[in-house]
């Protein structure tokens, strides 16, 4: 009888490169968290420094959209990694970066579009009250009590058959990130903005990423801990409204 | 209002483990349509080749979707080699090649299908057991075409191990590594069908 040999674990620098050349396989999508990571770290700094100045003071129209991008960037990409991989996984190997890339471009298009709309709603002297964050942060909570969050959750995981190349596989991947986009904003757009209205305050978009983090990765539905926590967040700029 | 620095470290923290559980909350690899095995096959190896541990590669799909009626369809898909990690064979590794069915979508009830791999023109589908890959079942087939609350309108997807049959095909004459012709028949059904596949797609892993 013929045993097994026992394999011999590889030296060192060629073990870490093998572990480092297995991720990059499996996680195609990586690029992607590393733009959310980075993000993240734009938006930090951003609060170090200027601590939450742009609550209710008026900012310029270029600086409030790309507040809104860098937020959008931060809080929805690491949510929507799974569906990348997806795309990724059903592509040929040597389309996987370019078909996130692109559906990645589809997912921003209807965020992009919100985010022209915030920005001028930004523009209006009421959107920089006090009142204005909590008023909007109880409006989204009353949206996820709507079956009209519902639906939207629901179809952020919605899968489109992707061709496997040429035009049709570009537009397939445009389509199927537009589609997971446009859901993504129908579910979420009053909380991020609410988030908007704050300011782009790090508070209020960590809060929003836990809501997110909550109801995308749970199987059974959320609706009570994303509402409370929504309140919350309502609760605590409203304390701030009204302390002097 | 002045932000205190020392309460951003928690908070940095937090949104640290918070980006690292979403990460992590999906597990890496193909869909699980993808991933899923289909028993051995009765007549394969007896001691399966372990397979390999990294995902299966997209080899060839249709580029538009196919509608099915009551009369058996087919499609023929292009093939190109993998260029990716099933490209690489290591030794004692057996490659796995799997059909895959996806976004199957119907409003109204359909029958199963058998799938065939190859099928001779002309060829009776019913008793070409030889060019079988499996039966595309339809249990629940409009409910998941519906969407609601709790799901999308995403329909069926299904995958198939095809392995021991592409092995039978590849010794076959009229074997052409780069085109594969997939055929589906319907059983016994006497009503009005249509039945929309998405795409139809060969891995390798």
């Amino acid at each position: 009888m013929i045993s097994a040999q026992p394999s011999s674990p590889l030296p060192f620098p060629r073990q870490t490169l093998e572990a480092a050349r297995r991720f990059f396989r499996l996680y195609p999508d990586w690029w992607c968290g590393a733009l959310a990571a980075l993000s993240w770290s734009l938006i930090l700094s951003g609060a170090w420094s200027h601590g939450a100045h742009g609550a209710h003071g008026s900012t310029p129209f270029s600086r409030e959209l790309s507040n809104w991008i860098l937020m959008v960037a931060a809080m929805m990409l690491p949510l929507v990694l799974p569906m990348l991989r997806i795309a990724s996984a059903l592509s040929f190997w040597s389309r996987r970066h370019r078909t996130i890339a692109l559906a990645l471009t589809g997912f921003f298009f209807p965020w992009f579009a919100l985010g022209l709309a915030a920005a001028a709603v930004r523009g209006f002297p009421w959107a920089h009250s006090p009142l204005a964050p909590p008023l909007a942060f109880a409006a989204a909570a009353l949206w996820i009590a709507t079956p009209f969050h519902r639906r939207g959750l629901i179809r952020c995981h919605s899968r489109l058959p992707l061709a496997p190349d040429g035009w049709r596989a570009d537009r397939d991947c445009l389509r199927y990130g537009y589609a997971i986009g446009a859901a993504c904003c129908a579910s979420c757009w009053p909380l991020m903005l609410a988030c908007a209205f704050t300011g782009h305050q790090l508070i209020a978009m960590v809060g929003g990423f836990a809501i997110g983090v909550l109801e995308r990765t749970s199987f059974r539905p959320q609706r009570r801990k994303g509402i409370a926590l929504t309140l919350t967040l309502a609760a605590f700029y409203l304390f701030q409204a009204l302390t002097p | 209002m002045k932000m205190n620095h020392d309460a951003l470290l928690p908070v940095g923290a937090f949104i640290l483990a918070l980006f690292s559980q979403a990460c992590l909350v999906s597990q890496p690899g193909p869909p699980k349509e993808v991933a899923m095995q289909s028993p051995p096959s009765p007549g394969g190896d007896k001691k399966p080749a372990p397979a390999p541990a990294h995902a299966p590669e997209l080899v060839g799909a249709t580029s538009t979707p196919l509608t099915l009626s009551s009369s058996p369809a087919q499609v023929t898909i292009s093939l190109r080699p993998p260029t990716g990690p099933a490209s690489s064979r290591s030794a004692g590794l057996q490659r796995k090649v799997f059909l895959t069915v996806e976004n199957v979508i119907s409003e109204q009830d359909a029958p199963n299908f058998l799938v065939y791999l190859n099928l001779p023109a002309g060829e009776d589908p019913e008793p070409a057991e030889f060019f079988l890959a499996g039966t595309l079942t339809t249990f629940g087939l409009v409910e998941s075409s519906v969407e609601t609350e709790n799901h999308p309108s995403n329909g069926l997807s299904d995958s198939f191990d095809v392995t021991s049959l592409f092995l039978k095909l590849a010794k076959r004459k009229d074997w052409d590594p780069a085109k594969l012709r997939v055929t589906f028949a319907p059983r016994d059904w006497d009503r009005p069908l249509q039945v929309k596949v998405g795409r139809v797609g060969f891995f390798v892993q």
